[in-house]
């Protein structure tokens, strides 16, 4: 995978084998919000004669997403990522797709999986989805500015780095790795001044390991350990956009002052790696 | 977050003795970044006695909160005294950590010991050495599966 955390049509190719019988790519990745070249990588798939999936939970509502267009044989969808209901979601299959059942019993969703439909939370997800789309555009226009703003401010934190790639990116999703600092800490700070972060860190999931997404993009473990993700959408203001661009230098500076991983880096005992 | 205690909460905000020692006379450094967490200890000993601490901490809140901890409960006392201090004994005086950061407080103990061994060092007195783990952090992360 390229530093960018994205994953060519032609990667898929060349990793497609006579016995592969799924290729499945996130549309969007969760933590570093890359879109990935999905109508390509499903135009590689068809040719070769393999089934293609994608997990799309971070794009669908956000981004235009065309099953046809995009050559897409499946696509799971979960209604939370756009302000829908918690605990549903979809899973589409092109007509034609062999499914084996998930759960054997009553006729339910085609005999697929078994057990009464929670039809409330089928029909707020419906509902959700569809203002999601027919707002997309307007929705876009506020983020997209907020999270380039964002994005510039933090850079300019010294020895800091945005993950994911810088242009396709999905609008909402902003990830940094500010080196000599764990990012545990900086969520707990920045939860004291009002900013709900999150980093994909080894303190937040209570694995000792740092995110396998930031790791894959060949970030050394002790600078992916310093990680936040911000995630923003329409209801985010500009000035909250202002005390996070306030509030994140303070406290990676101060969090930098106490850590002997700093220290060492500064010292020029060891290389600054961002 | 209710992940932590009140107390833990409160030394990870307010961590005391937090800072460098330049004329320290025993410093421990102990964990690995790649882990994430580092902890580095800063002694001053007059006549057996550790009259100021000082300590700088890579890591999560709880690596934070256990090593301030730590420093305020060998600050005044004997040499010998701080080297019985356990990583049960800073996870009660915070009421607690959860079951996975139990391994910051063993590095706290740690911190507190690798200090203690380099004044010796330093000064030529003699110890056991089997008193003192390695500053390995994989050593100390073994513990997680003790969970106190």
């Amino acid at each position: 995978m390229h530093e960018n955390g994205i994953v060519t049509a032609e990667q898929v190719r060349g990793a497609i084998r006579p016995d592969t019988a799924l290729v499945t790519v996130m549309y969007a990745n969760n933590e570093i919000g890359t879109i990935q070249p999905i109508r390509e990588i499903g135009a590689v798939c068809r040719e070769m004669g393999v089934p293609f999936h994608t997990d799309a939970v971070q794009a669908v509502g956000h981004i235009p997403v065309n099953v046809k267009e995009d050559n897409i044989d499946m696509l799971s969808v979960s209604a939370h990522k756009f302000h829908g209901p918690k605990g549903i979601g979809v899973l589409y299959a092109k007509r034609g797709t062999i499914l084996s059942n998930v759960i054997e019993g009553g006729a339910q969703e085609r005999g697929k999986r078994a057990g009464t439909e929670n039809m409330p939370a089928i029909v707020a997800m419906a509902a959700a989805m569809k203002e999601a789309v027919e707002t997309m555009d307007a929705v876009n226009a506020k983020i997209i500015p907020m999270r380039e703003k964002l994005i510039e401010g933090l850079e300019k934190i010294p020895h800091s780095k945005l993950n994911g790639d810088r242009n396709s990116r999905v609008p909402g999703t902003v990830n940094f790795c500010f080196e000599g600092i764990e990012g545990e800490s900086l969520l707990l700070m920045l939860d004291e001044e009002g900013i709900e972060a999150s980093s994909g860190s080894a303190c937040t999931s209570g694995s000792l390991d740092p995110s396998h997404v930031l790791l894959a993009l060949g970030m050394p473990h002790e600078v992916a350990h310093g990680s936040l993700r911000l995630s923003i959408c329409e209801n985010n203001t500009d000035e909250e956009i202002d005390h996070i661009l306030r509030v994140v230098p303070e406290v990676v500076s101060y969090l930098r002052n106490m850590s002997p991983v700093w220290e060492a880096l500064e010292s020029g005992e060891k290389p600054h790696l961002i | 977050m209710a992940l932590y205690s009140e107390k833990v909460m409160d030394h990870f905000k307010n961590p005391r003795n937090v800072g460098k020692m330049e004329d320290a006379d025993g410093i421990g450094e102990v964990g690995n970044a790649k882990c994430g967490d580092i902890m580095k200890m800063y002694l001053k000993i007059e006549d057996g006695i550790i009259v100021d601490v000082k300590f700088n901490t890579f890591g999560c809140g709880s690596a934070i909160a256990t090593s301030s901890m730590a420093t305020e409960m060998i600050k005044g006392k004997s040499v010998d005294e701080a080297l019985t201090l356990s990583n049960k004994a800073v996870v009660e005086a915070l009421d607690g950590l959860p079951a996975h950061k139990i391994h910051c407080s063993v590095l706290a103990e740690e911190a507190v010991k690798a200090a203690i061994k380099d004044y010796y060092d330093k000064n030529g007195i003699e110890y056991d050495h089997e008193m003192f783990c390695e500053g390995d952090c994989a050593h100390c992360h073994e513990h997680d599966a003790d969970g106190l």
